[in-house]
């Protein structure tokens, strides 16, 4: 879901990575230029807030600069900064549920960053941002995130693995968990959820 | 266990061959629970599936710039502090160890510091005095501290200013990168 890229594109991002990695500030900007959408968005899906998520994705940009030199290029760039922002996010809500204040409490319902819609497609996207926030706050942070870079970046189970540094069975066991937690507690008739979060 | 089963299938569509879509098909047909949990899974992965990638806000990039160099202001401060704490430790250090070689030398520190005072009041100019007790003070030295002690103070004198200058150099040249 978080688009293809060209040949071309990816040539380019590549150069301006090992520019990077070589000190050179200006292409760690085109860096963020390049990648701050899909690291946003992760950050926005796994803490369902466009503040918070603004601030994780910074902090995600941040690590990635203060430990760029130990990025190995022969992986992915996206995979790379998707794991530190997902694992960033996931130490995030472990910290969020320590503190144990309620999301409710604590969050505006729902902003959605997107810019400038018409008001009936905000309306719609707004119900349906809802329902995703409202499925993803039932789950876990480890399952969210597997949830999140399984339905909005296509990641296979290895990827998913390598991403949480966990093994590709518990990844499978972690996302059969959480489907079945979700289609169980999904109730047909009003179309919401009909338990409380997990 | 047979709903255990199929629903393993159920769960992960995407990876299934056309033989066990064919058996799930089949089973979703004479089998209401799982047909169940099958419509209110594809309820929920439809809204999955369907909601878009959330764009980055405006300005975003302009913001890490500004939170970069917030960064880095940081660390440069942290530098500075841990040099000067580093220097004014050093020269605790090197002032300690030439204050117990002086006054574990013996009554000969009281001559000394009589000479020190004598030269105060009978020159005084304050810049002489500081240069006479600077003279003073090494001669003194010579005569009394042993060459261990000497060479144990210059070693630690080279050290701390070579720990200084290279921080000083780190504190001017590095980033928040890690090496």
């Amino acid at each position: 879901m978080c688009g293809l890229m060209s040949a071309a594109q990816r040539l380019a991002e590549a150069e301006y990575i090992a520019r990077a990695r070589n000190g050179d500030d200006a292409a760690f900007h085109e860096v963020v230029n390049a990648f701050q959408g899909p690291v946003f968005n992760l950050c926005y899906r796994m803490l369902g807030n466009p503040q918070e998520a603004e601030d994780a994705a910074q902090e995600t940009f941040l690590k990635a600069y203060r430990n760029l030199r130990s990025y190995n290029p022969d992986r992915k760039f996206t995979n790379w900064i998707l794991s530190i922002a997902s694992n960033h996010c996931v130490d995030r809500l472990r910290k969020r549920r320590l503190q144990l204040i309620s999301l409710d409490e604590w969050l505006p319902r729902f902003e959605n960053p997107a810019p400038n819609p018409g008001p009936e497609q905000t309306l719609t996207d707004k119900e349906l941002q809802e329902d995703v926030r409202e499925i993803l706050d039932r789950l876990g942070s480890t399952d969210r995130a597997a949830i999140v870079l399984r339905y909005w970046y296509e990641y296979s189970y290895e990827e998913i693995a390598e991403a949480l540094s966990l093994s590709v069975p518990a990844v499978k066991s972690r996302l059969h968990r959480a489907r079945r937690s979700l289609a169980e507690q999904w109730s047909p008739q009003s179309a919401v959820f009909v338990n409380g979060g997990v | 266990m047979r709903h255990q089963e199929y629903e393993k299938l159920l769960f992960e569509r995407e990876d299934l061959s056309e033989i066990e879509r064919t058996r799930l098909q089949a089973h979703l047909i004479e089998c209401a629970w799982c047909a169940t949990l099958n419509d209110q899974w594809a309820a929920v992965e439809g809204i999955l599936r369907s909601a878009p990638s959330v764009p980055a806000p405006q300005g975003f990039a302009a913001r890490f710039q500004v939170r970069l160099e917030k960064a880095r202001q940081r660390k440069q401060a942290r530098l500075l502090l841990l040099t000067t704490m580093l220097t004014i430790i050093g020269l605790l250090v090197v002032a300690s160890l030439l204050g117990w070689a002086l006054i574990s030398s013996g009554p000969t520190i009281f001559s000394w510091v009589l000479k020190v005072f004598n030269q105060f009041y009978w020159v005084g100019s304050v810049f002489d005095v500081f240069v006479d007790m600077l003279i003073l003070f090494l001669e003194n030295l010579l005569e009394q501290l042993p060459l261990v002690i000497w060479m144990a103070a210059s070693a630690a004198v080279s050290l701390l200013s070579l720990t200084w200058i290279t921080t000083v150099y780190r504190l001017s040249y590095r980033d928040i990168r890690r090496e």
